[in-house]
């Protein structure tokens, strides 16, 4: 691991921060998509950052995204909409960028860059969460096009997008094989569902989506026929980076926000920051950061090497997943009834938290992956 | 259609409380402001210029205007501009806007957050023998011949339309950042700044800098620091609320709080 934080790439993450802070934080839009934001935020540029300009991107490095996208999550209150962004950026659009054909990237990533067309994945069924590979949802070749037909369930930003990368078994038997599909909104036989409900992130629509005979061009194959299962890893290792890179940034929010807090709430005659068992919580909190940062950017930097992270994503994902809790959760001690309050948003800070623990396979999953991959490297 | 915009690079910690990492100069908050309400109303075939006279760091400044969405930017930069009052800095980005040429409107904030003196617009106008137009809130139209804006003028609120050219300046000075584009900014970096000294301006030395003023500023700092002081609030019965800001003015100890003298 060799990296130097270079002054441009910080400045740049100050720039999302400056925006962030002033465009971002509309509490109106805590609880809805707001197509507003979504504007402003495809103005500044920042929803191509690590494509390359041909397609209107800003081509920076994934270590400069890391950063990025952790100063997104310091200065953006609204987790679910940085949720959306994400889910748009690291499992859709750069699905395409990295394994779309020529005329796929033609068709589709400038718009997406541009913001025009919103992204989402779809791997999730009724009956396959964590075992995703149990999915039923299938494609069957007809000459010029496909058929897919199934249900996917829990797809973040499903009632927004335009595009979905749907993944569906192509080829039963002993060895069950997957592809990856571009699927527009538009297609016949594409079907979205109501939004919903959820306990948090409520600026990120969610729904069910069905494909009932839903008919894909043959050029919308992502990657290779049959071969969806390696791009399904891939957009997992990228989703346990990169959507859990503004996790460490709300840390860091969070933690500042409970330090000026013991350091002026008195009780007692003293500040409450004086008592060990809080000043003990934030130095936790301090610890979960910096430990979360170093991993974000060694992922980071094994991307920009060209590669696999696939262990240290899992490892990321699991540890801040499960300190970005304990951080929402201790915040809520430290602020006592105060924090239990709509008011004080540290109750909703902890909704939002709560799903990382699920979202992108769960923890148990990861330490499932963890172990497994640690024992073949043994054997 | 062609815009001059001036800008003036400023002390960063003028502008921001907290911020390590920003660079050293930033745009000052007014100039920040009438930019992006001119890159607002910004037309297909109108040309926005920036022109900034300052130390070497007002590059930055210029580039960050580029990301902002201007077309051109140039740097006034000459040891001999070291030191200009108001005069002497007017009379450099007249002469500076002379060439530029075709000029239709002069856009500037209405003062600087160092200096203060809200007076370069004026004398820029004077300089230039046109109509000066200043607490701008902000434009309504503009074409080829008139620029239409919305001011403030004492009590009352008024719309103007002004025959062009001539120069406004603006009133408010939020700093938010509206129009910043990443890609612009990335290529800013590299976009080669037009650097234009005394000879390219062919200025008369002794009108600028230094000896061209009558005034000097030997030094800017921010002395106010804010200190945080302990609060109460003070939420009870009204009469025993009196009794207590009585109290404390008389530097009493109340009961309640003691306030050091
Ligand atoms: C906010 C949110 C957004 C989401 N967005 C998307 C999306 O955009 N696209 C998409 O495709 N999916 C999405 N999902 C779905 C998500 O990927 C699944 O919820 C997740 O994979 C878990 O599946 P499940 O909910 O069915 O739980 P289950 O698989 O039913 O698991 C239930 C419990 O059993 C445990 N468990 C199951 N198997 C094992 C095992 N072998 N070992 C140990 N423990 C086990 C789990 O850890 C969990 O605790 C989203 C989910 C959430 C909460």
């Amino acid at each position: 691991m060799d990296f130097l934080i270079s002054k441009d790439q910080i400045m740049l993450k100050n720039e999302i921060i400056d925006f962030a802070k002033n465009h971002l934080n509309d509490s109106k839009y805590i609880e809805t998509f707001s197509m507003e934001m979504w504007k402003e935020i495809c103005n500044l540029g920042l929803l191509g950052v690590t494509i390359s300009e041909e397609y209107g991107g800003l081509g920076e490095s994934y270590l400069t995204a890391a950063l990025m996208f952790e100063g997104l999550g310091y200065a953006c209150k609204n987790n679910g909409f940085i949720f959306v962004v994400n889910n748009h950026i690291w499992v859709s659009q750069n699905l395409i960028y990295l394994y779309g054909s020529k005329e796929l990237k033609e068709k589709y990533l400038k718009k997406m860059v541009a913001g025009e067309k919103i992204g989402a994945i779809a791997i999730t069924e009724a009956e396959a969460g964590s075992d995703a590979m149990s999915m039923t949802t299938h494609a069957e070749d007809k000459g010029d096009y496909y058929v897919l037909n199934g249900t996917k369930m829990f797809i973040s930003n499903g009632p927004i997008a335009d595009i979905f990368i749907v993944f569906a078994v192509t080829s039963e038997g002993t060895f069950k094989r997957y592809t990856a599909f571009v699927v527009e909104k538009n297609f016949e036989g594409f079907q979205v569902c109501e939004d919903i409900k959820k306990m948090g992130l409520g600026a990120c629509p969610t729904s069910e989506i069905v494909l009932n005979n839903c008919i894909v061009p043959k050029e919308n194959v992502l990657g290779t026929f049959n071969m969806g299962a390696n791009i399904m890893t891939a957009a997992l290792e990228w989703e346990r980076c990169y959507e859990f890179a503004p996790h460490v940034g709300v840390m860091q929010r969070i933690m500042e926000r409970c330090l000026e807090h013991v350091n002026n709430r008195k009780q007692f005659n003293r500040l409450i920051g004086e008592n060990q068992s809080i000043s003990h919580k934030i130095a936790d909190m301090q610890v979960s950061i910096e430990l979360s940062r170093l991993m974000l950017y060694k992922i980071a930097w094994l991307k920009d090497q060209g590669k696999s992270a696939f262990m240290d994503a899992s490892i990321f994902k699991l540890y801040v997943s499960e300190n970005y809790i304990k951080t929402c959760r201790d915040a809520l001690q430290i602020f006592g009834a105060y924090g239990y309050t709509k008011d004080y948003e540290i109750e909703r800070e902890l909704r939002d938290a709560l799903a990382c623990s699920i979202y992108s396979g769960t923890n148990e999953m990861q330490k499932n992956t963890i172990y497994n991959m640690i024992r073949s490297r043994a054997l | 259609m062609r815009i001059v915009m001036c800008i003036k690079p400023v002390k960063k910690e003028l502008v921001y409380k907290e911020d390590d990492y920003r660079e050293n100069l930033v745009i000052n908050p007014y100039d920040l402001f009438a930019l992006q309400n001119i890159i607002d109303m910004k037309k297909e075939g109108t040309e926005v210029i920036c022109i900034s006279m300052g130390p070497e760091a007002a590059k930055d400044t210029l580039r960050r205007c580029i990301g902002l969405g201007v077309d051109e930017v140039i740097h006034l930069h000459d040891k001999h501009f070291a030191g200009s009052d108001t005069i002497a800095t007017s009379y450099v980005l007249k002469k500076a806007i002379e060439k530029i040429s075709d000029v239709d409107l002069i856009c500037c904030g209405q003062k600087t957050v160092d200096g203060e003196t809200g007076q370069v617009s004026y004398a820029l106008s004077e300089q230039l023998k046109m109509p000066c137009i200043a607490q701008v809130e902000n434009i309504t139209d503009l074409n080829m011949e008139n620029v239409s804006i919305e001011r403030e003028n004492g009590e009352c609120f008024e719309k103007l339309r002004v025959k062009l050219p001539a120069v406004i300046s603006y009133r408010n000075c939020t700093t938010i950042y509206k129009n910043m584009n990443l890609l612009r900014l990335k290529r800013a970096k590299n976009h080669k700044i037009v650097v234009w000294d005394t000879n390219d301006l062919q200025v008369d030395k002794s009108m600028c800098g230094l000896k061209g003023s009558k005034t000097v500023v030997q030094d800017v700092n921010k002395i106010n620091s804010i200190v945080k002081k302990e609060q109460t609030v003070l939420d009870g019965d009204i009469k025993d609320t009196a009794s207590i800001i009585k109290n404390i003015i008389l530097g009493k100890n109340n009961g309640v709080c003691t306030y050091e003298k």
